[in-house]
Formats: C-alpha cells, sequence, structure tokens
C-alpha cells in the first residue's frame, strides 16, 4: 500500500498526434472526473505531448485538474486508425496504444479506474468499482439511440468470442490482476498469431480485442463471469458517425444520432447524467469550449 | 425386441452405416472417457454389417428390432424396444459427450419418465433458435423440442410416445402434410420436427422438456447466424488436442456437442477421443 501515492485515482493515457489533440481531451475529462469522481487524476503521456500540454493550458488549469504526470518513452508501432468525424468526414491517424497494459507499471495507485480520454464521467456510475476485487470493464453497450454496437463490436468476429471494451479498466492490485495484465502484455506481444487463433479480421490493434482474449483465456476458454462488469450496465457511446452539437450545461449535451441504413438522416438526442464514450472526438473537441465555459460560470 | 436387460442405465447410439458406425464409436468413446462406468449399446439396423473395429467402445451391440429406415433417426421410435437399459439416454450418433452426466442420470431417474431438451446453444452458451422455431410458435402454437439427445424409462407412460412415434416416423411425409403447410414442409425427415409433433399429439402429458440435456447444436447456430445453409465447418476452426480435448474458435468445448457434419470428425479428432477413451479406462 505505501508504494502507491493514493489508494484509489484515475489514469488517462495521452499520445497527441497530428490529428487530433489529446491534451486538449483529457482536460476536459478531467474536470468531470474531478466533478463526479473527486479523485486525483494521472496522466500518462510522452514528452512532445508533456511539451504541448504546458504550452497549450494555463499552469492553473493543468494544477486543477491533473494531479500525477507520467511521462513515457515507450516506442509505438506504425497504427493507422481510420477515424470519423460524422458520416461526412473522413481521416486518419496514428493510434498509438500498444503500451496501454503498462498502466499496471504505471499507475500510481493501489486501486486504479483507467479511462480514455473520451470518455466523459458524468454521475458516480464508476465509484462502485472500487469495492470490486480483481478487473471490472464494460462488456456491453449502447449507442445514445439505445441500439446495440455493430457486431464486430459485441463479438471479435461472427461466432467468435464477447468483446470486452478497454475503454474503462478497473484493477486491483491482486495476483488476479496482475495475471491479467501480463497476459494482455503476452497478447499483445503476439497480436497476429491471436488474430488468427481468434479468427478477428482487420489490421488494426485494438486492446479491446486483446482484452478479449485475455478474459477469455482466464475464464478457461469458455464463457465466464471472472471479470466484473460494472454489474451489467452499458457503457452508453457517441459513435463516430454520430455528432455532439451542443451542451446545455456540463449535464445536457445535444446529440446527433446517426441512422445507420440511412446514413442522411440523424435524429436529435438530449442526453444526461450518464457517463458517455464520446468515439466522436473533433466532434468533442468543438464543444469543449463551451462545455468549459459551464463550468466556469457556475 | 430386446428381452435382456443388461443394466440398469446406458447410453443408445442408432448408427445404419459405415460412416455413423465410426461416429457412434467416436460417441462411445467421449461417453467413456467422461464416465468410464457407463453402459454403451451400438443399435444397428443389421448386426452382420458392422466390422469388428467399430465394436471397440461399446458394451453391447443390439438391432434394430422391426425393420429399419435408412435414416437413422427415422428409427428413433425403436429405441423403446431396442434399448437394453430400465433407463436410457438415446444420443445421435454425430454427438460427443465432454461432460460427466452422472449427476443428470440421478436427476432425471428421480423426476422424469422421458425427457427432451427445449433449448439448445452455441458454443457460447447462447440460446439460438433454428428458423422453423419462430414459425413453429407463432403459426402452430408448438413448442418445438430437440431430439439429438433425450432420457426415457419403460414403463406405460412413455411407451405412448413411442407408439404414436411409430406410425408419424414412418409416414413423416404424410402426418407433416396434415399438419403443417406446405410452406414448412422440411425437405428430409427432421427428427426434431417430429418429435415435437409426437409430443404434441400425445395429448402434451407424457413429454417433459427441460433445459437440462441442452447441447451445442452447430448446425443451428451456423444456420442462425449466418441466415443460410452451410457447413459450419467451413466457417470455424476446430482446434483438438491431448486428453481428448476439443476448442472450436478456440471456445473450449466442455459440454455435449452435437457436430452433425461428418467433416468435423477427422482421423486427428477421432484418433484424440481414441487415445483419450484408451488412458481412461485401460
Amino acid at each position: 500500500m505505501s508504494d502507491y501515492k493514493a489508494k484509489e485515482g484515475v489514469c488517462f493515457f495521452v499520445y497527441n498526434n497530428h490529428e487530433l489533440d489529446y491534451v486538449d481531451l483529457v482536460m476536459l475529462a478531467s474536470r468531470y472526473v474531478k466533478e463526479y469522481l473527486d479523485l486525483p487524476v494521472c496522466v500518462i503521456t510522452d514528452q512532445g505531448s508533456y511539451d504541448w500540454l504546458t504550452q497549450s493550458q494555463t499552469q492553473q488549469d493543468i494544477d486543477n485538474h491533473i494531479d500525477y504526470i507520467k511521462i513515457t518513452n515507450d516506442e509505438f508501432k506504425p497504427n493507422m486508425r481510420r477515424h470519423y468525424d460524422s458520416p461526412y468526414t473522413e481521416f486518419r491517424a496514428q493510434f498509438s496504444n500498444s503500451n496501454k497494459h503498462k498502466i499496471w507499471e504505471y499507475s500510481p495507485f493501489e486501486k486504479t479506474l483507467l479511462l480514455d480520454t473520451d470518455y466523459i464521467v458524468k454521475n458516480k456510475l464508476l465509484l462502485r468499482s472500487f469495492e470490486y476485487e480483481g478487473v471490472a470493464m464494460f462488456d456491453n453497450a449502447m449507442s445514445i439511440t439505445n441500439l446495440k454496437p455493430h457486431q464486430n463490436e459485441t463479438l471479435l468476429y461472427d461466432q467468435g468470442i464477447k468483446m470486452w471494451w478497454s475503454t474503462v479498466v478497473y484493477f486491483d492490485r491482486s495476483d488476479f490482476s496482475k495475471m491479467f495484465f501480463d497476459l494482455w502484455a503476452h497478447v499483445a506481444d503476439n497480436y497476429q498469431f491471436y488474430q488468427f487463433l481468434y479468427n478477428f479480421p482487420g489490421k488494426l490493434f485494438r486492446t479491446d480485442y486483446c482484452v478479449s482474449i485475455a478474459v477469455h483465456i482466464l475464464g478457461g476458454m469458455e464463457e465466464s463471469n471472472i471479470i466484473h462488469n460494472f454489474d451489467d450496465e452499458p457503457m452508453y457511446f457517441v459513435s463516430q458517425h454520430d455528432d455532439l452539437i451542443d451542451a446545455n450545461n456540463i449535464q445536457d449535451w445535444i446529440c446527433l444520432g446517426n441512422n445507420r441504413e440511412e446514413t442522411w438522416k440523424d435524429i436529435v438526442v438530449k442526453h444526461s447524467n450518464l457517463d458517455l464514450h464520446v468515439m466522436n472526438k473533433r466532434a468533442l473537441l468543438r464543444v469543449k469550449p463551451k462545455i468549459m465555459e459551464h463550468f466556469n460560470d457556475r | 425386441m430386446t428381452d435382456n436387460i443388461i443394466s440398469e442405465r446406458g447410453y443408445v447410439i442408432i448408427a445404419v452405416n459405415p460412416i455413423e458406425y465410426r461416429q457412434a464409436q467416436c460417441c462411445a468413446y467421449s461417453i467413456k472417457s467422461k464416465m468410464p462406468e457407463a453402459s454403451v449399446t451400438l443399435v444397428v439396423g443389421d448386426e452382420q454389417k458392422v466390422q469388428k473395429k467399430f465394436l471397440d467402445g461399446f458394451d453391447a451391440i443390439t438391432e434394430l428390432p422391426f425393420v429399419s429406415a435408412t435414416t437413422r433417426r427415422q428409427n428413433d421410435w425403436q429405441l423403446y424396444w431396442a434399448s437394453p437399459y430400465e433407463y436410457t439416454i438415446a444420443i445421435d450418433c454425430s454427438t460427443l459427450v465432454k461432460t460427466d452426466q452422472s449427476s443428470i442420470w440421478e436427476y432425471l431417474i428421480d423426476h422424469h419418465d422421458i425427457v427432451f431438451p427445449n433449448s439448445i446453444t452455441n458454443i457460447r452458451k447462447a440460446e439460438i433458435y433454428p428458423t422453423y422455431n419462430k414459425y413453429f410458435k407463432t403459426e402452430y402454437n408448438l413448442d418445438i423440442i430437440y431430439s439429438s439427445v433425450f432420457f426415457f424409462k419403460k414403463n406405460e407412460t412413455t411407451l405412448k410416445h413411442f407408439k404414436m412415434a411409430d406410425v408419424y416416423f414412418q409416414y413423416w411425409k404424410d402426418v407433416c402434410g396434415k399438419y403443417l403447410r406446405p410452406e414448412h414442409m422440411p425437405d428430409y425427415f427432421d427428427p426434431d420436427i417430429m418429435h415435437t409433433l409426437v409430443a404434441e399429439h400425445t395429448y402434451g402429458e407424457v413429454l417433459t422438456i427441460h433445459n437440462i440435456l441442452s447441447y451445442i447444436d452447430m448446425q443451428n447456430s451456423v444456420n442462425t447466424r449466418l441466415n443460410k445453409t452451410s457447413k459450419w465447418t467451413d466457417k470455424f476452426t476446430v482446434w483438438p488436442s491431448n486428453a481428448g480435448k476439443i476448442k472450436i474458435q478456440n471456445y473450449a468445448i466442455n459440454d455435449i456437442l452435437y457436430y452433425h457434419n461428418d467433416e468435423f470428425l477427422t482421423q486427428e479428432i477421432f484418433n484424440e477421443q481414441r487415445k483419450h477413451y484408451d488412458t481412461i479406462t485401460k
């Protein structure tokens, strides 16, 4: 226990690329963590992103939002990901995620909640995870229009194994958690082999797939409940084809839910009081100034 | 008709040609690997046609007591008379038993006369619903039962099911034509549909449906998921390993596996099952 800087806390990985300012995103995400979870925040980043953090944000904001900064020097393999900003804009950017399993080593907390920078905490649901033993992740998700995700984000491949989301990973320092992260590292190191074994398509390295395989192996290669799933709560998400267009206040966000079959149609959705995984990061960055204004105006 | 009861309880497996003898033998290996004390009987059309090499793994071989159909499952109705057991679990030959069923036996004997499963699953143990399941319920108000594994005792109650099946199975086209609309007529003899109709027409009181005998149905997994008829063995990877272990899509199979398609039963898989059986029993 004494080896850790705090008993409980939240971590973010922040590696900027030429298209997306994850530094800006983490300032918003950590603001929400402070608001609803009231926990210390650790940002794990590289030197370049850290430099940008200190240039682009005021020291006061950094001090208010971030408690610990860990600078890493991991090498990232090329991992180009296709992003969308609504159905009409598409871009590609490096996705630096291959060291995510090292959170076991990097986290300064005894009990850690690892969040993606596009996961916005808007209630206290995740606090319950600190009562869990072992590891917790979401194993089901729901769009803002209450639809299930595409099949390749429910199962790895048709009759393949269930997908667990690495967007939110809770873990304690138990032997089981250590084993989980060791296995995650092993799968990541041998990704092509496991892709062959588990028969899933695509060239993108996905940590969701790594954790799903690790869970499957740890469960004796059967469906199991060895990992907590936040009590069956779904993870709500704004897909990359959806849009976030306004924020009435820090809670009420106005989104456009895109129709998957008829992509020229959208439905307006007001979303509040539920955590939200905003996969359309550019949309989040567009609305971020207004949200921060709402925080400052209170 | 079998007059000699060789054991209180046991498994019977119908097979009527060499491909099915081999499948049945592998099924027997799998049963005995999990339950070495289990008694398993091969039920065939003509005992003389069965090569000796297929008898390893079985405790007995018996003939269908009446004229046998070339479609093996069309002979299910004869099992009441063919089985050399008081309590019987009948298993389709293209099945492997990868679980110890000892406690299931105790439960079934204590509580039921005849039991068919009312659910089947995929390799993830998620329940699946074959296409015909939907219209059976909505259009005929019938609850489908599955028949690759079923349990029965020999008594007056269960006899009703087999007597009705005698007629229904032999004249299955006429029966289906009477009760099903033309668009729902199966192309081939379908044991699940026929057992369902028999169960329904023996006024429901004979049969118990229960998910205790639920099994993994590979063929229906594919049809359900892909909404078309295709071989599941073309879609899924199968990994046999030592101690008779089988993984499909890297799912460990620790249940009853109705594989249906003979292409699954490669020589490698067959040999592993036999080897494991030898290790356990000899």
